[in-house]
């Protein structure tokens, strides 16, 4: 109990550094931090694993705390890669429109003179 | 009338000087101008220098975006520049320009895109493998069963677009198989598609991105039926309200 309350904790002080170094978004260290005070109440109070168990009808804890991890991890990497998508979406407006701001730079360096009209 | 010809350059050093001298052939009379503009997609050849040296009209983009991102690039440029139709050119000699006149006859028409094709009628000489043929043949018949148009080459990247479809694609322009998505989706929004039979050369230099290897074109295959599919199924007609 004691090992996993370190963990616990250790977890909720090193989400807290990165925030501070910016290695992480805010909003992404309160979903962790969240996850992480669940964990130490039921590290404090076990009687509330027994419980839902039983309401579920699912025979072991271990079972039950398995199929929430998995449950959870694939909820946070589905977002993840929805995030990639919009991240892309916005790296390929940016480097398109640099690549035209470029383009209309030179072209009024060039002060025109070399006409690309054919 | 203001023509823009829009060629996406990936690694093609070997190539694209004879692609932009080939456009003179395109012969237009005397009431256009036709510009074209160079998009070197983060190339790792010398592509851009050979570009800066004969002062072609280049758009460097700063990092690869693939062959989607670097035509929307220049549906983009069409649509900042106000072009009245823009067109789309490979970078790797395989299109002839000779043909650009005849395309800009069908928007001039009222098409809003017109598509040179290979396999219009029986005028191909395209040398294509049977197994190519295949692959296209079963996207075209998908095209058809999705919009009930039948597109005999919906991969041809020579396609000409008017304004409507230059602001549709400056917007909203696929990323992975650009040509037959964005086909399928111009059809179900209502727009008017036409197809023209063109003759394309053979590649002179330099590898194709789609022959590297025999497993890329089957799971190009699996992965373009798909995304057919979705933009066939999920786009409605422009004005519908669940657009």
């Amino acid at each position: 109990m004691i090992s996993l309350l370190v963990i616990c904790v250790l977890g909720f002080l090193f989400v807290l550094w990165a925030v501070k170094k910016k290695e992480m978004l805010f909003k992404h260290a309160l979903l962790w931090w969240f996850l992480d005070i669940i964990l130490i109440i039921l590290i404090f109070i076990p009687g509330i694993l027994r419980f839902i168990a039983d309401l579920m009808g699912i025979e072991t804890i271990s079972n039950m705390i398995f199929l929430f991890g998995f449950i959870i991890v694939l909820g946070i990497i589905l977002l993840l890669t929805m995030l990639v998508a919009e991240q892309k979406a916005q790296i390929t407006t940016l480097s398109q429109e640099v690549g035209i701001l470029e383009n209309k730079v030179r072209g009024l360096e060039n002060g025109n003179h070399k006409k690309t009209n054919r | 009338m203001k023509i823009l010809i829009i060629i996406p350059a990936y690694n093609e050093s070997l190539n694209i000087v004879r692609t932009v001298d080939s456009l003179k052939d395109a012969k237009l009379g005397k009431k256009y101008t036709l510009d074209y503009v160079i998009v070197n997609d983060g190339s790792c050849d010398n592509t851009k220098e050979i570009c800066e040296e004969n002062h072609f009209n280049v758009i460097n983009l700063p990092v690869n975006l693939g062959i989607g991102g670097a035509v929307q690039t220049g549906y983009k440029y069409a649509y900042y520049n106000n072009y009245d139709i823009a067109i789309q050119y490979d970078g790797d000699g395989q299109h002839d320009a000779a043909y650009i006149k005849d395309l800009v006859k069908e928007i001039e028409d009222g098409n809003d895109i017109a598509i040179g094709s290979r396999f219009v009628k029986e005028l191909s000489e395209f040398k294509s493998t049977f197994i190519r043929r295949c692959g296209i043949n079963f996207l075209s018949f998908l095209i058809k069963i999705l919009t009930g148009k039948k597109i005999y080459d919906p991969t041809s990247g020579f396609r000409a677009s008017n304004t409507r479809i230059i602001k549709e694609f400056a917007t909203d322009y696929p990323t992975d198989f650009p040509e037959p998505d964005s086909i399928t989706k111009i059809i179900k929004k209502g727009y008017r598609v036409s197809e023209i039979p063109v003759k394309m050369k053979p590649r002179l230099d330099g590898v194709s991105s789609l022959t590297t290897n025999i497993f890329k074109p089957a799971y190009y295959m699996i992965k373009v039926s798909i995304a057919i599919i979705i933009a066939g199924v999920t786009t409605r007609k422009v004005g519908d309200k669940n657009e």
